[in-house]
């Protein structure tokens, strides 16, 4: 997941758009820090580095450095591949402002629009963990297939099961992953995971699913996705015992949210939380933070 | 008939991608579910053992699919790591065990630069016949592969190479770097070379336990047919002066340089073992000659194709055509090829030279020559006799 571009000369800014606004870090200091390593690249030479859960990745083309910021979590080759693009694509449109003084009165705000178009084919991964029958498959359905409804009869995944989500999410689309929840599966939501931007804990409320939660599947998460941003769902509120959103919250220590999967009328909820969730809009927690008893 | 080809592999955001099919239509077994399905089945498991490399036949409500994975190292890579054939639910998927691994190694042997994607509709077309070789046929598909004559070649001559070497080898011989396990597999299936580890040793130790050669042989029923005084004296005398004379220079060459001899021919007669018209026409002369005009009938071709697969042949010195007096035109088997294994017994003396010279490890040595012990004929039929 692409969360921002900067491009600069000569120590100014040509170029920058930032989807996600970093609040973690002095974004000024980093890409201070960022674009002197850039500017000792050779020409179309790419590299990396991470700060938390974040990566940059730069590159040096006409003295101009190109910094893009992009969930540590993520894949680094689609990034990397999408950099070459992004240059390739600013190159044809100022190659020659670049090579005069012209580029100092230039308006570059134009290539947001390519720039946008370049981050939306690279998928966002979002995983749906949790026990067999908390409802994740009913989640991906109720996003992924309105017209149909969620399910109403529980049928066990096997291994695991995707959909692509467009939504009011741009410039993402989403690629969402349902885990197989069996306790035969966790095991191997390793060979799935990877590259995983965000997390979704869903729990069925009950006390007992909160505690399979933190015993099975908080390792296997925090081991392989320990920089990805999660939320938990406290499903089925409409039954009888549910533990609250707030309960489950603090029992888990993820920021957690009510709702009922199998009900349509949950669905504009639910893409708010996935919208919120991969916008920093909502509160969440880094897996890695999470802390288990 | 399958309905299809496919090959998918493991894309991190996106999961299975399908990264090419035949025919284009094709979706059947090839939704996000389905695919997710496969990939979970075959990589199902904690052990190395169930993420190795494999075939599985799955059944579905309205198609079947025969699978074969690449192993959880290409998969991880994003390389091509699954190749389906989509079949109708009436057709059996274990019909396709030896061809679709053989196929399926192909594909990934192409991986670079994506040059599979133009070889599965040809692939496609083969597979069905793939599943109609004989066991001939499957020898010489083993030689017609550059990559695994190389090796043959190597260990014909060395009998015993560590993993580490042979995978300089193939590089120095096809350019590039290849799976090396998955090149010897169909080796090791077929009883040619065997595998194991070595103390001490950092990788893996490949053995030849039986040479295997595609040979130029006199047919004996093309010599007893033309004895038996089924053709016409005219015709009797320009064959077996002509096959005397070839044969007679054939053990020349092999005498003078047999390594050349035998690779070449190995790779030019691997070629017409595996052309089905060439084998079917071939087949039939083993049984005898035959006159040109009965042909197209006998193989369902027409006379222009069987003229065209005759020339070929003839050039390539396996079949010869000879005209009687009557002006019939016959056709004759010069040479048969045939796919032999023998027991490599001169690696046995090669192999105390290189432990000698210090070109291989005692611990490998030792073990090459034990198990050199244990392929031999005779100690196999003594195994039985102490048996009974």
């Amino acid at each position: 997941m692409i969360r921002e571009i900067h491009v600069f000369k000569d120590g100014q800014t040509l170029f920058e758009d930032v989807i996600i606004p970093n609040k973690d870090l002095d974004t000024k200091a980093v890409m201070m820090l960022v674009s002197s390593s850039a500017k000792k690249l050779q020409e179309w030479k790419i590299d990396s580095m991470e700060i938390e859960r974040y990566r940059y990745v730069y590159m040096n083309s006409h003295d101009t450095q190109f910094i893009v910021t992009m969930d540590r979590q993520a894949s680094l080759s689609k990034v990397t591949e999408a950099l070459m693009n992004i240059v390739s694509k600013f190159m044809t449109a100022f190659e020659r402002t670049l090579e005069t003084d012209e580029w100092k009165t230039t308006d570059f705000s134009p290539f947001k629009v390519g720039f946008r178009r370049i981050v939306s084919r690279i998928p966002v991964k979002v995983c749906l963990a949790g026990h067999g029958g908390t409802g994740k498959t009913t989640l991906l359905e109720l996003a992924t297939m309105p017209s149909q409804g969620p399910p109403q009869e529980y049928v066990p995944t096997f291994f695991g099961d995707k959909a692509l989500l467009k939504a009011d999410f741009d410039p993402y689309v989403f690629s969402m992953f349902d885990l197989g929840g069996q306790d035969r599966f966790v095991q191997e939501w390793g060979k799935i995971i990877r590259a995983g931007s965000m997390v979704v804990i869903v729990t069925d409320s009950t006390r007992e699913n909160l505690m399979w939660t933190k015993r099975v599947a908080y390792p296997v998460l925090k081991n392989e996705l320990p920089y990805a941003r999660a939320i938990a769902i406290a499903n089925k509120q409409d039954l009888k015992g549910a533990l609250s959103p707030q309960e489950v919250s603090r029992i888990l220590g993820v920021p957690a949210y009510g709702m009922q999967a199998n009900r349509r009328g949950f669905r504009d909820r639910w893409l708010k939380l996935l919208r919120g969730l991969a916008f920093e809009e909502i509160d969440f927690k880094i897996v890695g933070d999470i802390e288990v008893d | 008939m399958p309905e299809g080809l496919a090959v998918l592999k493991w894309d991190d955001e996106l999961g299975p991608v399908v990264a090419a099919k035949t025919p284009k239509s094709l979706t059947k077994g090839l939704d996000p579910t389905t695919s997710m399905r496969v990939y979970g089945i075959a990589t199902l498991g904690e052990t190395e053992e169930s993420q190795k490399p494999g075939f599985s036949a799955l059944s579905f409500d309205d198609f079947k699919l025969a699978v074969y994975y690449g192993g959880l190292s290409m998969h991880l890579k994003g390389l091509p790591s699954m190749v389906f054939l989509v079949l109708r639910p009436d057709e059996d998927p274990d019909v396709y065990k030896d061809a679709l691994p053989e196929l399926a190694t192909q594909i990934f042997l192409n991986a670079e630069g994506n040059k599979y994607k133009k070889l599965i509709p040809k692939f496609f077309k083969q597979i069905a016949r793939y599943t109609l070789m004989t066991p001939e046929q499957r020898q010489a598909s083993v030689l017609s592969d550059p990559v695994r004559r190389a090796i043959l070649q190597t260990l014909v001559r060395d009998g015993t190479i560590q993993s580490n070497d042979l995978e300089q080898i193939i590089f120095e011989e096809v350019g590039k770097k290849i799976d090396v396990e998955m090149v010897l597999r169909p080796l090791v299936k077929m009883g040619i070379i065997a595998t194991g580890w070595v103390e001490g040793l950092a990788s893996e130790v490949i053995y030849l336990t039986r040479a295997i050669f595609i040979l130029r042989k006199i047919s004996m029923e093309t010599v007893r047919a033309v004895k038996s005084g089924g053709l016409p004296q005219d015709t009797v005398a320009q064959f077996v002066e002509s096959t005397r004379r070839y044969h007679r220079d054939y053990i020349a060459r092999l005498k003078r340089d047999l390594t050349d001899t035998l690779w070449k021919d190995a790779e030019e007669l691997a070629k017409v073992l595996l052309d089905f018209d060439a084998y079917d026409l071939i087949q039939i002369l083993r049984e005898g000659p035959q006159q040109t005009e009965h042909l197209p009938s006998l193989l369902d071709t027409t006379k222009a194709r069987l003229r065209k697969q005759l020339s070929a042949l003839e050039k390539a010195n396996i079949v010869m055509r000879v005209n009687d007096e009557g002006g019939r035109e016959h056709v004759l088997l010069k040479s048969d090829p045939e796919v032999v294994t023998v027991y490599p017994e001169w690696l046995i003396e090669r192999t105390v030279e290189l432990y000698n010279d210090e070109a291989i490890p005692s611990r490998q040595a030792v073990h090459y020559l034990e198990i050199l012990k244990k392929s031999h004929p005779t100690y196999a039929t003594v195994t039985v006799t102490g048996g009974e």
